[in-house]
């Protein structure tokens, strides 16, 4: 007999059922189910992708959720029609926006009130309900209340199933078959369970009844069913029946986007191109080149056609809201291809000039709504949300959610603790575990755990499963939400953890699913950095400069980036960068949009990399596979390195239609995802290939198409970033002090850690100076005629914001000791200890180890009395007030260095590895310097600090290290099966020696890793945290 | 002139740890004080310490610098107990053994009056050493003039002071490492740049006790003012023993009785010369042709009354069986020296039910049925029936509480079956006379233990109803009991 199942939980009810929504449409699809309904716990954060899925398999999809009601009871709501949706959005909304985030509940009376467009199964606590509560929703639902008759073969069933039914016919309520769905198929009832121990924060063997008695709260098929409910068919039927009530689907939401105030007598579209043209003015100085009038034209017309108007107002809005406010920001991505967001000052790229494609950006044929992304310096990104927020209202903003799943480590640990395995050993086997994919096996080998254990053994099905299973809702960077409607008939808004911040239960791939607008307001570190710059220009050298004023062609910033001299510069300071650097040898804006894309998985692992450098350098002729192909490959000198230049390709040299073009962009966002783009490489290399086009070039191109499928850059991405970029440079080549002092301010951001960038400052000529209580601000300033850099008190671990207020008011006191200085701050013991030992007090003419054993003793000092004799006695020699001080060793300078570090993250002293100099150079271990002097080809060995790992996906297991010493760094290569056999060492010793052979090219040194080992020096030197990227 | 020893077990918690853990002996360890990765490392071996691990240093900050350190906690259970073994075996080679407060696995012990027994302190040391390598730990002693002077001494080296001014020069320049510091204190310390316990003890007292509290303060005075009270301990319980092997195997149970007597009498002697209770006497009897038989008497409390043991005997041996003659009767019995609960009863405020009757009365129930008749019924949330309940051994009896009434209760009357469950589930061979009333109700198994599921039904079987399952992983049909 067909029934539809009512009332099933995926995964996205959070620890409280084991299969993703896809699994189980897909199982009642196989099982020929007419229809399922998806019922997550207090939520519709699952809907989408169930959506999604239904349709592929032309099945039903039922939207509810199962709804708590305060005293316990429990409903699965199922939407009718829209008006029931939008009812159940803003009940759910309500009984979450009243707790914090996590927390649910609602009253009879609300679900009541939201009962149009609603069928309810009452799922739990029917049996022992109030008639006062039953008769208030009968009243509500009418005939649409249903009780659940639950059977999962437990034997406390039939006697809850007899007082279900006796009070069903005392209450005139029809009855229905709804077994409780938490998974699709058996084999998940052990991940159910460890999701439930997670849940209720017990381990498996401790928690007994607290789980399921069997593994029956499957998706069953409709034998089954028969079985269960052989005395009930009637009870099965009624199913069909509620699912022929609920018609609506998530394709029925229309979705607008808010139209703008505009003056009055203006339509937004007429508002919209005002402000175009006004913008278009300002740009071009009053001259509108014909060119650019022609593309603003067609682009504002296709706005207006597509209703986009008010999306484009909304970031013009914003964007003013950042200008009024010396807020530094711009927009990114595939945006800067419009001539319209160029002169709405969204974007700072001219377009037109640059040759940028505007169907990157918006296509007729496309019909999906835009996306700009804005980045906007990231400390005052909360004030430009706050102002989206006051600006549109709670109820017509939130910010996108972020689905957080498990991963490898906290699997591991979680699942670990479920199966009561030690929490030391799963600790240890978890830092050997990738970020993401699987390894297990290997981490639980290479902490010499036998993983052929019967428990190890569990562990590892049990973390494989639990990958990717939703663990909680976070809140995306910057993803906003707008309607024209409240949201909250859109999708249920609940609060986030975050103060201020409101959040949608939909991410950011259900948003795109649907065709949702979605404003992304991001935080840059960079923007920070170069407003902290123009500040210090303005205050020190009386010179006031900003982005746009800054000078476009400069020999000299070209000749640092040649060097491969980027520390701090964007984007082009990582290893790889520093690289490629002197190869390119950049001598203008374009060189360093090329610069900046070139060194991405699209062109690695599409080979356009060497050929285009030996073109660039004259070694290879410029040829084009095709003359067609001439007008979108001549940039870059036949080859192609951008993502437009890949599509057009497919379009002149493939012959791919507008709408295979696009499918081709689809494909390449979500290779990583489906597979899809796979379907693409016979059709492509064909084509090209009848074309006349070299295979080989054909294959290249695909390959090129995969690997921006896993990391590319638009052209017109690159060239906004290669302004950032620009300006960060010429702060570095005219400006060091400024440069390094705002990027110290602006940290944590970028590769580097503070050593580095203060080893790189000091280097470059720059004076540091150390932490002082008693002339420090809390950030890095400037100081005297040589403009040396002043470490701030925000460098002293341990150190709070609200310490650092108390010492600013202390200096007025005029304080001379340390005592005085304890008494007046009132700062805790452990901010002193922590100033006493970064060397913060040593202006007050004592020993870092003296001015520690005073302020160790704090608790006696404020308790004395001001003034007393003995006080001022022992201040006087700068000894504690109640006993003589003893006397203390001075601090050797290996110590001297590591207590730098250890408190403040740098060391103003030197560089941890200057005083094991002569200890290295008699194990005939070369400095930095002097082993980029050495031959190419010869073995060499270097000890120094790991001070960044690097392991891109491109690099098939290849490990990029870079180490440091007091004279530069060291890059070193370490092939795959190098890496496998010194892994240990590799990720996790923080000074570490290498042997291996030098590789010069083009200037670049490489160290070859033949073998890495533990240098033995006669002292230790700081645990240095290295910065590790993927 | 007294002479105290320092005994001090190297890293006692670490060697405990590797004593249970002999597959780590060649990797790198640290005892840590809880099993997370937050827990502070406490002790460390030679491997780990070579790695970079550090006392005082968070285990997940170890894992940096030796990500294959292994890691256990030694908990205070396992520590005092295995300080308790020490002692009973030190016993035998001192008349006094004091155990350090601070420090686990350090003791002192009386080493003087000893030379009648050993030629020298070195001979003396040297068997000390024997003994405690033999129950598993490394250990060094000292044998010096002062409770500080043998401790700095044993914490270092095993040695031999020659006199007190010796001690003391040395002791000053003994790294500051040696002392039981906690971590936290070792490290400030260290940053202050004290390295040895002179540098140690030349810091204001008064200065120590309000930097670093009370438990630095009780160090620094153990090291600054060397405590001359005589050594303090306590006699451990002992286990006593007897036995006796007739002339010619004895098969009347009458002359056993009386053997066993005699000896437990004698066993009754020793407990009263020595000031302690018998707690638990065990029986072997061997017999000629058979395997040793054993048989345990437990009194209500601990006990040196002969009548109540005699009654005990009496009662177990009138059911025994005594399958041959018996070569050879052995007694062993279990002492404590703990003052006897009964001087402190005087105290305690009488009620009107005699608890001390009714354990009398389950003494007699072992002594006559065996010991593991009287028990306690104990519910598990648990899903399979006969795991929903667990009997636990039940020595004395507990006054009844109020018993709570379930919040469920109605005051109606419902008609339910009442499930007898078996001792053990009986397999079925036929189900032929079977009819089925109700089921399957299926009851999974502990997945994590590779259990199966079962399938419960209830079948009625002429005029009864019982109450069977079938066990998918062993496809058998068991009868778990009936109903009433």
């Amino acid at each position: 007999m067909a029934y539809v199942p009512l009332w099933c939980k995926s995964n996205f009810s959070f620890l409280a059922a084991a299969s993703h929504p896809e699994e189980l449409v897909r199982q009642a699809a196989e099982q020929r189910l007419p229809a399922i309904a998806l019922t997550d716990r207090n939520g519709l954060y699952g809907v989408v992708r169930a959506h999604i899925e239904a349709k592929k398999h032309a099945l039903q999809l039922i939207v509810g959720a199962e709804v708590s009601e305060q005293n316990g009871a429990r409903l699965a709501l199922l939407v009718q029609n829209r008006e029931g949706y939008r009812n159940l959005c803003r009940l759910i909304s309500r009984g979450r926006m009243r707790h914090p985030k996590g927390s649910f509940s609602v009253s009879c009376a609300e679900i009541a009130a939201h009962a149009d467009g609603i069928t309810a199964v009452w799922v739990v606590g029917f049996a022992e309900a109030e008639s006062r509560l039953i008769e208030d929703l009968h009243h509500a639902f009418t005939t649409r209340l249903y009780a659940a008759v639950a059977r999962h073969r437990s034997d406390a069933e039939p006697r809850t199933e007899g007082l279900i039914r006796r009070r069903a016919r005392q209450h005139a309520i029809e009855t229905v078959a709804a077994p409780e769905v938490l998974y699709h198929c058996r084999t998940r009832k052990p991940l159910y369970d460890v999701l439930r121990c997670i849940d209720l924060g017990v381990r498996i063997h401790e928690a007994g009844t607290q789980l399921p008695v069997n593994a029956e709260h499957h998706l069953p098929g409709t034998a089954e069913i028969d079985a269960l409910y052989q005395n009930y068919h009637n009870d099965v039927q009624k199913s069909m029946h509620i699912a022929a009530q609920c018609s609506f689907s998530l394709d029925d939401l229309r979705y607008r986007y808010p139209v703008q105030r505009v003056p009055g007598g203006c339509t937004t579209a007429g508002w919209l191109r005002a402000r175009t043209l006004d913008g278009a003015r300002l740009r071009y100085r009053g001259a509108v080149p014909a060119d650019v009038a022609r593309q603003l034209k067609k682009e504002l017309a296709l706005i207006e056609e597509l209703d986009y108007c008010g999306y484009f107002l909304t970031m013009y809005e914003i964007v003013n809201f950042c200008r009024q406010n010396a807020i530094l920001c711009q927009g990114r991505g595939s945006a800067a291809n419009s001539a319209v967001c160029y002169c709405l000052g969204i974007t700072a790229i001219d377009p037109v000039r640059m040759g940028l494609l505007f169907e990157r950006f918006i296509s007729r044929e496309r019909a999906e709504p835009p996306d700009i992304d804005l980045d906007i310096e990231h400390n005052r990104r909360e004030e430009v949300i706050q102002y989206v927020y006051n600006s549109y209202g709670r109820e017509r903003a939130a910010m996108v959610a972020n689905v957080v799943r498990y991963r490898p480590r906290s699997a591991l640990r979680e699942v670990g603790k479920v199966l009561g395995l030690p929490a030391t050993d799963l600790d240890r086997v978890a830092r050997l575990l990738p970020h993401h994919g699987s390894g297990i096996e290997h981490a639980l080998c290479d902490a010499g755990i036998d993983s052929q254990a019967p428990l190890y053994a569990l562990l590892i099905t049990l973390v494989q499963q639990i990958l990717d299973t939703p663990r909680h809702l976070s809140i995306h960077p910057g993803g906003f939400l707008l309607g024209s409607e409240p949201v909250i008939d859109l999708v249920p808004v609940e609060n986030a953890a975050m103060q201020q911040r409101t959040v949608i239960q939909w991410d950011k791939y259900d948003i795109e699913a649907l065709g949702l607008f979605k404003v992304d307001l991001l935080g840059l570190g960079a923007l920070t950095h170069l407003d902290y710059c123009f500040a210090l220009l303005k205050k020190h050298y009386g010179s006031e400069l900003s982005m746009a004023t800054i000078p476009a062609d400069d020999s000299a910033v070209f000749d640092m980036l040649s060097r491969g001299d980027t520390i701090g510069v964007f984007q082009i300071e990582s290893r790889a960068q520093m690289a490629m650097l002197p190869r390119l040898r950049p001598r203008s804006f374009y060189d360093l949009v090329i610069e900046i894309s070139i060194v991405r998985p699209g062109p690695i692992t599409g080979g356009m990399v060497h050929p285009y450098l030996q073109r660039r350098n004259g070694e290879q002729e410029v040829s084009y596979p095709h003359p067609d192909l001439i007008p979108v490959l001549k940039k870059t000198l036949g080859v192609p390195l951008f993502q437009e230049q890949v599509m057009r390709l497919a379009v002149i040299a493939a012959d791919y239609t507008p709408g295979e073009a696009d499918q081709l962009r689809r494909d390449m966002a979500a290779w990583r995802r489906s597979g899809a783009i796979e379907k693409h490489g016979h059709t492509i290399i064909e084509r090209m290939t009848a074309k006349g086009i070299e295979r080989e070039f054909a294959e290249a191109v695909f390959d090129q198409i995969r690997g921006f499928g896993e990391y590319g850059f638009p052209e017109s991405h690159a060239a906004s970033f290669a302004l950032i970029a620009w300006c960060t440079a010429w702060m570095r080549c005219h400006y060091p002090a400024v440069f390094a002092c705002a990027l110290l301010n602006a940290w944590p951001m970028g590769f580097y850690s503070p050593a580095t960038i203060v080893e790189d400052a000091r280097r470059r000529g720059v004076e540091v100076l150390p932490v002082d209580a008693l002339k420090s601000d809390w950030d890095c300033t400037l100081e005297g005629p040589l403009y040396a850099i002043r470490m701030g008190l925000r460098y002293v671990k341990g150190l709070s914001q609200a310490a650092w207020q108390q010492i600013k008011t202390t200096r007025e006191a005029s304080v001379s000791t340390v005592a005085q200085f304890v008494r007046v701050s009132g700062l805790d013991e452990k901010s002193l200890a922590a100033l006493a030992q970064s060397g913060a007090l040593e202006s007050f003419g004592i020993s870092r180890r003296a001015a520690l054993w005073q302020v160790l003793d704090s608790r006696t000092i404020k308790t004395a009395e001001a003034g007393t004799a003995t006080e001022l006695t022992a201040d006087a020699v700068g000894h504690s007030t109640s006993h003589t001080a003893p006397r203390f060793r001075p601090l050797a300078e290996q110590e001297l260095i590591r207590w730098n570090y250890d408190l403040t993250r740098h060391s103003t002293d030197g560089h941890p590895m200057a005083p094991f100099r002569q200890a290295l150079r008699r194990q005939s271990l070369p400095s930095a310097v002097e082993l980029r002097r050495a031959a190419a080809g010869s073995a060499a060995s270097f000890a120094g600090l790991v001070i960044c790992r690097q392991r891109p996906s491109t690099a098939g297991g290849t490990l990029f290290l870079t180490l440091e010493d007091e004279t530069g760094f060291v890059n070193v290569v370490v092939w795959k099966h190098y890496f496998r056999q010194y892994r240990a060492l590799l990720l996790t010793q923080s000074m570490l020696g290498v042997s291996g052979t030098l590789q010069t090219r083009q200037g670049v040194t490489h160290l070859i890793l033949r073998s890495c080992w533990i240098p033995s020096l006669p002292g230790r030197t700081p645990q240095v945290a290295s910065r590790d990227f993927r | 002139m007294v002479r105290p020893a320092c005994l001090s077990i190297i890293q006692f918690p670490l060697q405990i740890l590797l004593n249970a853990h002999p597959e780590w002996s060649s990797q790198a360890v640290v005892v840590v004080s809880e099993d997370t990765p937050l827990g502070v490392i406490l002790e460390t071996n030679r491997a780990a310490r070579e790695a970079g691990a550090q006392r005082g240093m968070r285990y997940s900050v170890a894992l940096t610098v030796c990500p294959a350190l292994q890691a256990g906690v030694v908990g205070g259970d396992v520590l005092q107990q295995q300080i308790d073994g020490c002692i009973t075996v030190l016993y035998h080679y001192t008349p006094h053994v004091e155990e350090c407060s601070f420090d686990p696995g350090t003791f002192w012990l009386d080493a003087s009056g000893l030379g009648a027994l050993y030629h020298s302190p070195a001979q003396w040391v040297a068997a000390v050493r024997r003994a405690m390598q033999k129950i598993g730990f490394f250990c060094r002693i000292c044998v010096g003039f002062s409770r500080f002077g043998s401790y700095a001494g044993a914490k270092s080296a095993t040695r031999l002071f020659r006199s007190s001014a010796q001690e003391r020069r040395w002791a000053q320049s003994a790294p500051l490492t040696l002392l039981p510091l906690p971590p936290r204190v070792e490290q400030r310390l260290a940053q202050l740049g004290i390295a040895t316990v002179g540098d140690f003890c030349a810091l204001p007292r008064d200065g120590i006790r309000n930097r670093f509290g009370i438990e630095a303060d009780t160090v620094y005075r153990f090291a600054v003012e060397d405590d001359t009270v005589p050594l303090q301990g306590d006699v451990p319980a002992a286990e006593l023993a007897g036995s006796t092997r007739p002339v010619t195997p004895v098969r009347d149970r009458a002359q056993l009785l009386a053997e066993i007597e005699a000896l437990l009498l004698d066993l009754l002697s020793q407990t009263i010369v020595a000031g302690l209770y018998l707690q638990q006497l065990t029986i072997e009897l061997s017999f000629e042709d058979h395997a040793p038989q054993y048989e345990v008497l437990r009194p209500a409390t601990a006990e040196r009354d002969a009548a109540v043991w005699l009654r005990l005997l009496r009662l177990r041996m009138e059911d025994l069986n005594v399958p041959s003659g018996v070569s050879q009767i052995a007694l062993q019995g279990r002492t404590v020296n703990s003052a006897a609960a009964a001087q402190t009863d005087l105290f305690s405020s009488k009620v009107k039910r005699d608890p001390a009757a009714a354990a009398r009365v389950f003494a007699h129930l072992r002594a006559r049925f065996g010991n593991g008749v009287v028990c306690r019924v104990a519910l598990q949330q648990q899903h399979r029936p006969d795991r929903q309940f667990v009997l636990l051994p039940l020595d004395r009896p507990a006054l009844p509480a109020a018993a709570a009434v379930s919040s469920a209760f109605d005051g109606k009357r419902h008609c339910r079956l009442v499930r007898r469950i078996y001792d053990s589930a009986i397999e079925l061979k036929s189900r032929s006379r079977l009819r089925p009333a109700a089921g399957p109700f299926v009851v999974a198994g502990r997945w994590w233990e590779q259990e199966s599921e079962r399938h419960y039904y209830y079948a009625y079987c002429g005029r009864r109803i019982v109450w069977l399952y079938y066990d998918s992983g062993t496809r058998r049909w068991m009868q778990q009991g009936t109903v009433e």
